[in-house]
């Protein structure tokens, strides 16, 4: 994930061909871009399996996919969060 | 099913573990999956003082929707005494295929948008349902997929109430099939309500 801060004193053009080029990056299917989401604008996504990845650590049948990282969830305050997830 | 389940839950404490290594990229990946309708943000924080998220999509369990209509859970969440007492109405889509996440994205929008309805206590996320309110208004949305059907029941427990919620929760399947799926979702409502076009918010009255 990128973020794209760009400082104060650089001018309000540098923001737009920045933003431009991050549109045309994300309608050619190269980056996943937010600038329709209030917070988000300023974010990307460079790959977008980290965000598929990422989700589904927490969306997925239980019962079927784990991950290593299941053991130290499932222990968390004796379980509880565990079970009421 | 006589009592309610808490599951679907999900907190900040948790999350934490699952998303091993993504402590700096935490707040946009939630302000993401808000975005999306994977989660809300429950106002109650649990007892150590974390944020919690309702996850709709977590409860995977089949129910029969007729036993759940006429569960105890359901009964006494709207304090009526039998079905004869439910107002109904019914959000049938006209496709063969709607898809599943539709549902938990209308249920996480109600959610987010009603918040404050949830300050004293959790939305609950049952097998085929969920019991929900705006205000003290308490109402509950079934969930029926059997075969090619999909139907979103809301049930009141008096008209003056389903009067109130409806016009609430067309909006919401409105607003995700405009902001999600490009409007091309088509559902249609039936059942009695007060001078209430679906028209309006961009559906069909059957």
């Amino acid at each position: 994930m990128l973020s794209y801060d760009i400082d104060d004193d650089d001018t309000v053009s540098s923001r737009k061909r920045a933003l431009v080029f991050v549109q045309f990056c994300t309608q050619i299917g190269a980056v996943f871009s937010f600038d329709s989401i209030p917070g988000l604008q300023d974010y990307c996504i460079l790959h977008r399996q980290w965000l598929l990845d990422t989700i589904t650590y927490v969306v997925r049948d239980f019962k079927l996919h784990r991950f290593c990282r299941d053991c130290n969830a499932m222990n968390l305050n004796n379980g509880k969060s565990w079970t009421a997830l | 099913m006589d009592g309610p389940l808490t599951r679907g839950i999900l907190d900040l404490q948790l999350l934490r573990k699952l998303w091993l290594g993504e402590n700096t990229n935490i707040d946009f990946l939630v302000n993401l999956m808000v975005h999306i309708g994977v989660v809300a943000i429950l106002p109650i924080a649990d007892s150590n003082g974390f944020q919690r998220f309702l996850v709709p999509a977590m409860i995977t369990e089949q129910m029969n929707v007729g036993d759940f209509s006429e569960s105890k859970v359901l009964l006494k969440y709207l304090n009526i005494t039998s079905v004869d007492g439910e107002y109904r109405i019914s959000f049938r889509f006209d496709q063969d295929f709607t898809p599943a996440a539709y549902y938990n994205r209308v249920v996480t929008r109600l959610v987010t948008v009603w918040r404050e309805s949830y300050t004293e206590k959790d939305p609950t996320i049952l097998p085929n349902g969920c019991l929900l309110s705006i205000g003290h208004v308490r109402y509950v949305l079934i969930l029926n997929t059997k075969g090619d059907t999909f139907i979103i029941d809301v049930l009141t427990s008096t008209k003056d109430h389903n009067d109130v919620i409806i016009p609430h929760v067309s909006k919401a399947m409105t607003d995700i099939n405009n902001e999600m799926y490009r409007g091309n979702l088509h559902f249609g409502h039936s059942g009695q309500t007060k001078s209430f076009d679906l028209e309006q918010v961009g559906g069909t009255n059957h």
